[in-house]
């Protein structure tokens, strides 16, 4: 009985500890693939060597924020087959992790385990990693494999090189530390269509004459906004942007006082949506609406406007057909507010490389197949946006590439209103108000309370 | 006589040595590095020891402060309660009811089959399909038989949304405890069942003073292991709700991941990560179940039947 007793002591903690597993180090693992650089060195730019014959060996691990069936995979593993055959020593090991692969980089590099490329969205990235990414400035200033008479950076779209120096010196490092690409915009979608039968002769500029617009498709029978679980954040970041932009919603969010809910434009902000939803604006679905339920609504033509990413038409193309008229507009500027119209969250998903990497060169050899012309047109071709200068995107995308190239500052995705306080206390309760369960007199009561006992 | 013992207490020990170890290594250690990291502010899951500030008990008192381990610790005291009644009633009642049925081992595999489909595929089902409320199962079940305020339930509706991830995950449970209680149930002999018919008894009483009775230790084991599972909660919060972070939905091993491994959607707030508050989480998540498992030892106290 007594042996029963452990027994059944041990295995019962046995499954609790269970829970802690994931939270043990890795231990540094020192790798045994080394590279002759001398030799490298020697033989000059691998770019020059690789005309006869490639003098690049060993391994290069990718870790891969794309599912190994998804359409970006195919294509890169287009780009992996391309340089293992112009590199016939060196041997590329993908893991197609997919979008967990944020969570897995950190402490793998941190560990110190072999890791040479990855994948992500570098601002978290930047952030996180900093001085663990290697410094890129050598790949960029190397000629392009699809144009040898440029430079890498000279292929790349000038917005992403740019995008991509002002996250180093968000860090305070100097130079390149990705190669965006897959690059995406945030902004409204539409239905052309609706907006013709509703008589909208332009996109709105202004919160007034969104709210003008809206009104009309609601008369024409359409319901003018839609949003689901997975967005439900997106349209109150961007107003908040546009009303006291992004870099006061992070303090926003991060305020312990609670002091900052009392400002007026983020009063007015909660109080626009609490408009709309009292002029029935917002799809009825909206309180019910799983991902993808909400774009589902557009894709059917029973919702006009869902504000989404570039990402988007291809996702719902199997609901619409090919001829769906989409149309795209940034996000209005509102009233007072000291955002501008301009700024705009684009950027993409970038490549980056290890700082330890033992194999430099090869890493830098991959991420320039990965971005050349041949790669990107593969992603055009395949509907998705393409990184490299003259490569057109698709028409259902044709207005967002306009968008992208009128942009001036970056915002970060959400606009910061993200974090745990922002995600699980003042999104659901600005849910509330979109809704009509609750005022934005009383949003803001809670706010300012629930900041105070926030613990950070 | 006393050789054997002796050699069998050899043996015990030879069998056991290598679980022993296995278990301090990888549980003990881990556990041990966990409750000291929750006494510091840790800004990355792997930065080094000497990176580490010492808080005390701060983490703790904060975690006390923060609404929304507050509520995700409601949430599992909801499963571990009334989540936990429903599957146990449910439970016993279909492994009482199959027990007698001809068909027994085909609705016994039907019941179970939730159990080897993965939580998130179980998620996608039941948001999707049978919560939709649009043309979900329950709205066209209920609008079927006329039930015309069921049918209109919103369940994925933000209001809704803890009930309806109760109910699909307690929906997925029953067929597990079922499958336990029934074989419980299978090892009373049937004599004592025969006497009882002979005596008189009805159904209740059997139920009640024979069978319940007997399967006490198995009872549980099995309410230890849904404890366990309540406290430990997490697939289910993580992937119901769209952001992963929903406080409707939220369960503190949830809560404990985002911290350790910063929000769910980007890491633009990596400055907020305090890793040693997740691990306090984890911390008070592993004496919660050792609370349990020791109230519920005194609360069903151990009496030997031999049968």
């Amino acid at each position: 009985m007594n042996i029963k007793k452990i027994m059944a002591l041990l295995l019962t903690t046995l499954l609790i500890m269970g829970t802690f597993v994931g939270c043990g180090n890795n231990k540094p693992k020192e790798s045994s693939k080394t590279v002759d650089k001398n030799t490298e060195k020697e033989n000059g730019s691998g770019e020059e060597a690789q005309e006869k014959e490639s003098s690049l060996s060993g391994e290069v691990v990718y870790w891969s924020m794309w599912s190994e069936n998804e359409p970006q995979a195919k294509i890169l593993k287009g780009a992996i087959e391309r340089f293992e055959k112009a590199n016939p020593n060196v041997k590329v090991d993908v893991q197609w992790q997919g979008r967990g692969v944020r969570d897995l980089v950190i402490p793998a590099i941190e560990g110190g385990q072999k890791l040479d490329i990855f994948d992500s969205d570098p601002v978290g990235m930047y952030t996180s990693l900093g001085k663990s990414l290697l410094n890129l400035d050598e790949l960029y200033s190397s000629p392009s494999i699809s144009d040898p008479s440029k430079t890498l950076a000279e292929t790349i779209l000038p917005s992403l090189v740019k995008w991509d120096k002002s996250l180093a010196d968000g860090v305070e490092l100097n130079g390149h530390f990705s190669v965006p690409y897959a690059p995406y915009a945030v902004t409204w979608f539409y239905n052309k269509d609706h907006f013709e039968k509703a008589g909208i002769k332009s996109v709105p500029k202004t919160w007034e004459e969104l709210d003008a617009a809206c009104a009309s498709l609601k008369e024409a029978g359409y319901k003018p906004i839609t949003v689901d679980d997975a967005y439900y954040s997106m349209m109150f970041s961007y107003y908040l942007d546009r009303a006291i932009t992004n870099d006061e919603v992070a303090k926003l969010v991060s305020d312990n006082t609670g002091e900052s809910w009392d400002n007026p434009l983020v009063v007015q902000a909660i109080e626009a949506f609490e408009d709309f939803h009292k002029k029935g604006y917002f799809a009825p679905e909206v309180e019910t609406n799983k991902y993808p339920a909400g774009q589902q609504q557009v894709a059917l033509d029973e919702a006009t406007m869902y504000f989404n990413g570039t990402w988007l038409p291809a996702e719902v193309s199997a609901t619409t057909g090919p001829d769906f008229n989409w149309g795209q507009f940034t996000f209005p500027t509102v009233p007072n507010g000291k955002g501008k119209i301009t700024d705009l969250t684009f950027g993409g998903q970038a490549f980056l490389a290890n700082a330890k990497t033992d194999n430099k060169e090869a890493t830098l050899e991959l991420l320039k197949y990965f971005v050349d012309t041949k790669t990107q047109e593969a992603f055009a071709e395949a509907g998705l946006t393409a990184c490299t200068v003259g490569t057109e995107w698709p028409d259902s995308i044709a207005d967002a590439q306009a968008i992208v190239s009128e942009a001036d500052k970056n915002i970060n995705w959400g606009a910061n209103l993200s974090g745990d306080f922002a995600e699980a206390i003042v999104v659901p309760e600005m849910v509330n108000v979109m809704i009509g369960k609750s005022t934005a007199k009383e949003f803001i009561e809670k706010m300012k309370k629930d900041a105070k006992t926030y613990a950070k | 006589m006393g050789n054997m013992k002796k050699n069998e207490r050899k043996m015990i020990v030879l069998f056991m040595a290598p679980v022993v170890l296995i278990y301090l290594i990888f549980f003990l250690y881990p556990t041990i590095r966990t409750v000291h990291m929750s006494f510091f502010k840790v800004r990355n899951l792997a930065s080094p020891a000497s990176e580490w500030s010492f808080v005390g008990f701060k983490n703790y008192m904060d975690l006390t402060k923060n609404p929304l381990f507050v509520i995700s610790y409601k949430n599992i005291m909801a499963i571990l309660f009334i989540g936990g009644l429903g599957v146990f009633i449910l439970a016993f009642f279909f492994a009482v009811v199959l027990q007698k049925m001809k068909t027994k081992k085909f609705f016994r595999a039907a019941i179970y089959l939730p159990n080897v489909i993965t939580p998130v595929a179980l998620v996608v089902m039941w948001t999707q399909y049978v919560f939709n409320s649009r043309f979900g199962f329950l709205k066209s079940f209920f609008g079927a038989l006329g039930l015309d305020r069921l049918a209109a339930i919103p369940w994925t509706s933000p209001d809704w949304a803890f009930t309806s991830m109760m109910i699909a995950f307690c929906f997925g449970s029953v067929g597990y405890y079922m499958v336990i209680i029934m074989a419980a149930m299978d090892k009373i002999p049937k004599d004592f069942y025969e006497c009882a018919d002979l005596e008189g008894a009805g159904s209740f009483t059997k139920f009640f003073r024979i069978t319940l009775p007997l399967m006490k230790d198995i009872l549980r084991t099995a309410i230890t292991f849904w404890c366990l599972g309540a406290i430990n909660f997490f697939l289910w919060s993580r992937v119901f709700s769209g952001s992963g972070m929903d406080p409707k939905t939220l369960s503190p091993a949830n809560l404990m991941f985002n911290m350790i491994f910063g929000g769910s959607k980007t890491q633009q707030v990596a400055e907020h990560i305090n890793v040693g508050m997740g691990a306090a989480i984890g911390v008070t998540l592993c004496v919660s179940v050792i609370l349990v498992f020791v109230i519920l030892n005194v609360v069903i106290s151990k009496e030997k039947y031999e049968y």
